[in-house]
């Protein structure tokens, strides 16, 4: 509770513990299971491959600040995380993974030792949040270099945890866009299970990177990077690549052919939602002749979407009018894009902007709606 | 003018005939001058080969691109589509000449116009290009735009073609360009050769155009065949072009703002267009939080936070009717904004001859922050020097 809202954080991070895979993977997979590069919770090296594309700048996009020193001192541990949510004022957190965002996300990785690291993390997370089932609700991975594997993880986690999604980097990942057919059975499944889609992008990884890397040249096959440092980086993948996974999704086939499926875009903030709307539908009704919706993507949106804020962004009042059911809070512990800790929540529940009635539903009830928790 | 708002309208565009290069090139590069595909298409072949909207017409030469014209089904981009033949029936019937183009501006009501090109946005935009060719094509555009705009010089403003594949000849061109009467340098914010719009191979045309005293305009073109900001592999155009036209500009953005162009260049300004505005305050707002941040900014090496060189220097436009207008005024202010009609390239097609209304009867914006949208802004940003009173009606009359 903070002031009397009782709050749902839907981007917190766990760090994983630099031994998870090697400790975990069977004996078959053990030997090309990820490894941390010195130093860094973020940047691992899986069979030979540097699982991150940048230099150290570029792990420090997601790596956590000195301000957690006291939790690394508990190597993040479930006990640490709870003591921190306490510090913050945070009833319950969805749970993304860190080295998690990078280490199985590679065109070339073998589908079957992606499908192991996913396994293992999956079991380990369930762990992590059975410390306190009522306030840790973890988002799951799943191997997408091959669509049979994930629906096989799928089913697995479904029958034996109790996991709040599953996490989906916004990316293409061999050569396939989230609307791609191949994912069909994916999104029908994950909607009869009733597991949202969690989609979180970052700076960084080995796919090919919207406004970083683009490889949409036709006399740049291999792609451009136009920018190298964190600034640029975290301005474009964070954001941009969402608005990207938005379109994919709502102006493409999966939401209107799954109109029960929740899709949860964190990580971009919310600055663009307005906007994005607005731009989509305007080229889907200027230009849609070959669009393949019945319906214009923003409805898509409004219908089954939850987008995730943070304190600092000033288009909150902008959003009530129209999106109100589709806001949520979150804070990014314990990665930089939190930079107030813990005092992070003072910025959102002091707003003067919104009502107590509007902040009550962005910082709990619609995120308690789309995950199911109660 | 309408309802009482005087009206310079920043962002339209001209329907370049296919023979314009073959008839204003230097004869040493007829054989090689971009030709236009279609009667009123965009895309461009160059030198052989198609510059932008994928590889079809690769290899044809002239005469085939010519008879290719007439033959129904083979006519590129919105021209096949019946709403804009329906809409702009007196430009096509004349071709787009410059007379008719004052036509359908007085039907709207518009005093005066910046115009881009259609083919603009391509004919000389690909990285493996002779750079002659390239030198040579766009004093060919910019000898043709001054003479269309000639027609009427205190209402059509045009905005030239600049060779960026080598600065050098790009500053010629520019001065030359200012000499004819052109108001600002075209410039597409996708990379060229593979470089970011910050690379420092670009500062002497930066300060050079700085003298001048007109501004670069960014503005994409959704059917381009260089690098794009937009999904790898997507099938719809619409798709593609919701996302090409923002987020390319929210790059270019980056860029100048973000990594220095602005600040090392002052008096560098800088048009963001087409892309509409709704952007705009969320980019700035995180480009500001992470200049601040201590572990996403180290990399920023800025006196000011980006968006105080926005402010200075930069401009975007907007549409009729943009939802987001109210955030724009409260977010970035009314004085970084001016209007655009886009004629007659689809956006506003179904507002035409009225695509004015939305934005003069939009309450939501107050009365100040319209005038200077459609006519303040836009008059200071391009330096045009017009004067209201020679637009007002009763003189028209008298």
């Amino acid at each position: 509770m903070r002031d009397g809202f009782k709050i749902l954080d839907t981007e917190r991070h766990i760090v994983e513990p630099v031994d998870l895979w090697t400790s975990r993977l069977s004996k078959e997979f053990v030997g090309r299971a990820p490894r941390f590069l010195e130093g860094s919770r973020v940047a691992t090296e899986v069979a030979g491959k540097v699982m991150i594309n940048g230099g150290e700048e570029i792990w420090q996009c997601v790596e956590p600040t000195s301000d957690y020193d006291h939790a690394r001192e508990h190597n993040f541990s479930a006990d640490s995380h709870l003591a921190d949510m306490d510090r913050e004022g945070i009833d319950a957190g969805l749970l993304f993974p860190t080295a998690g965002l990078y280490v199985i996300w590679h065109d070339d990785l073998d589908p079957e030792l992606s499908g192991a690291i996913c396994k293992a993390y999956n079991d380990w997370l369930a762990e992590f949040c059975d410390v306190d089932n009522d306030r840790l609700y973890g988002v799951a991975m799943l191997p997408l270099q091959d669509v049979n594997l994930a629906l096989e993880e799928v089913e697995r986690i479904n029958r034996d945890y109790d996991f709040a999604g599953v996490f989906i980097r916004p990316n293409p990942l061999k050569k396939r866009q989230l609307y791609d057919a191949e994912y069909s059975p994916l999104w029908e499944k994950l909607s009869a299970y009733q597991l949202p889609v969690c989609i979180h992008s970052s700076p960084g990884s080995e796919l090919p990177e919207l406004g970083v890397r683009d490889i949409t040249g036709l006399e740049w096959p291999d792609g451009v990077q136009r920018f190298v440092g964190p600034f640029a980086r975290s301005a474009i993948s964070f954001p941009l690549e969402i608005m990207g996974s938005v379109i994919s999704m709502a102006g493409e086939e999966p939401l209107e052919r799954n109109p029960e499926l929740k899709v949860f875009f964190s990580s971009g903030g919310n600055g663009w939602l307005q906007f994005w709307i607005e731009r989509m539908d305007d080229e889907w009704f200027h230009r849609g002749n070959d669009a393949v919706t019945r319906l214009r993507p923003g409805h898509h949106v409004e219908r089954q979407c939850l987008i995730s804020g943070y304190s600092f962004e000033n288009v909150w009042p902008y959003l009530t009018h129209e999106f109100l059911d589709c806001l949520s809070w979150g804070s990014g512990y314990p990665h930089p894009m939190l930079d107030d800790f813990p005092n992070e929540l003072d910025k959102m529940v002091g707003r003067k902007d919104l009502t107590s009635e509007q902040k009550r539903q962005i910082l709990w009830d619609n995120p308690a709606r789309v995950f199911g928790i109660e | 003018m309408k309802n009482g708002f005087y009206v310079i309208d920043a962002d339209r565009h001209l329907m370049e005939p296919a023979d314009l290069w073959y008839r204003y090139i230097d004869d040493e590069f007829k054989d090689r001058a971009p030709y236009g595909v279609g009667e009123f298409g965009a895309t461009t072949v160059v030198d052989g080969v198609q510059n932008n909207g994928g590889t079809t017409f690769n290899g044809m030469d002239r005469e085939t691109l010519k008879n290719l014209r007439n033959t129904q089904g083979l006519i590129t981009g919105f021209s096949k589509d019946i709403h804009w033949r329906y809409k702009y029936y007196d430009a096509i019937e004349e071709s787009f000449s410059p007379k008719s183009y004052i036509v359908d501006m007085d039907k709207e009501n518009i005093d005066a116009g910046v115009l881009f090109g259609s083919a603009l946005l391509y004919f000389n935009w690909r990285d493996n290009i002779d750079i002659d060719l390239v030198d040579a094509s766009c004093r060919a555009y910019n000898d043709w735009l001054h003479e269309y705009c000639s027609y009427a010089p205190n209402r059509m403003f045009g905005i030239a073609a600049v060779p960026m594949h080598d600065p050098e000849r790009a500053i010629k061109e520019a001065q030359r360009a200012v000499d004819l009467g052109h108001v600002g340098f075209y410039l597409r914010p996708n990379p060229l050769l593979g470089k970011s719009w910050h690379h420092s191979d670009y500062d002497k045309f930066y300060s050079a155009v700085e003298e001048l005293g007109r501004p670069i305009c960014f503005h994409e073109g959704g059917s381009t065949n260089m690098p794009q900001a937009r999904l790898p592999y997507n099938k719809t155009f619409y798709a593609r072009h919701a996302m090409s036209h923002p987020f390319e500009q929210m790059l270019a953005v980056i860029s100048m703002a973000g990594h220095g162009v602005m600040e090392k260049h002052p008096k560098l300004k800088v048009f963001f267009a087409e892309a509409t505005c709704g952007w705009v305050p969320f980019l700035l707002e995180r480009l500001d939080w992470l200049y601040e941040h201590k572990q996403l900014g180290v990399d920023v090496e800025l006196k000011e936070r980006p968006s105080f060189y926005f402010r200075r220097q930069g401009m975007v436009s907007c549409e009729s009717g943009e939802e987001t207008l109210p955030s724009y005024e409260n977010l970035v202010g009314p004085d970084h904004l001016l209007w655009a009609s886009d004629y007659p390239h689809p956006d506003q097609i179904m507002h035409f001859p009225h695509s004015l209304d939305p934005m003069i009867t939009d309450e939501s914006i107050p009365t100040s922050m319209i005038e200077k949208v459609l006519w303040d802004n836009p008059n200071r940003f391009f330096d045009l020097d017009l004067k209201k009173e020679d637009f007002a009606p009763a003189k028209e009359a008298a």
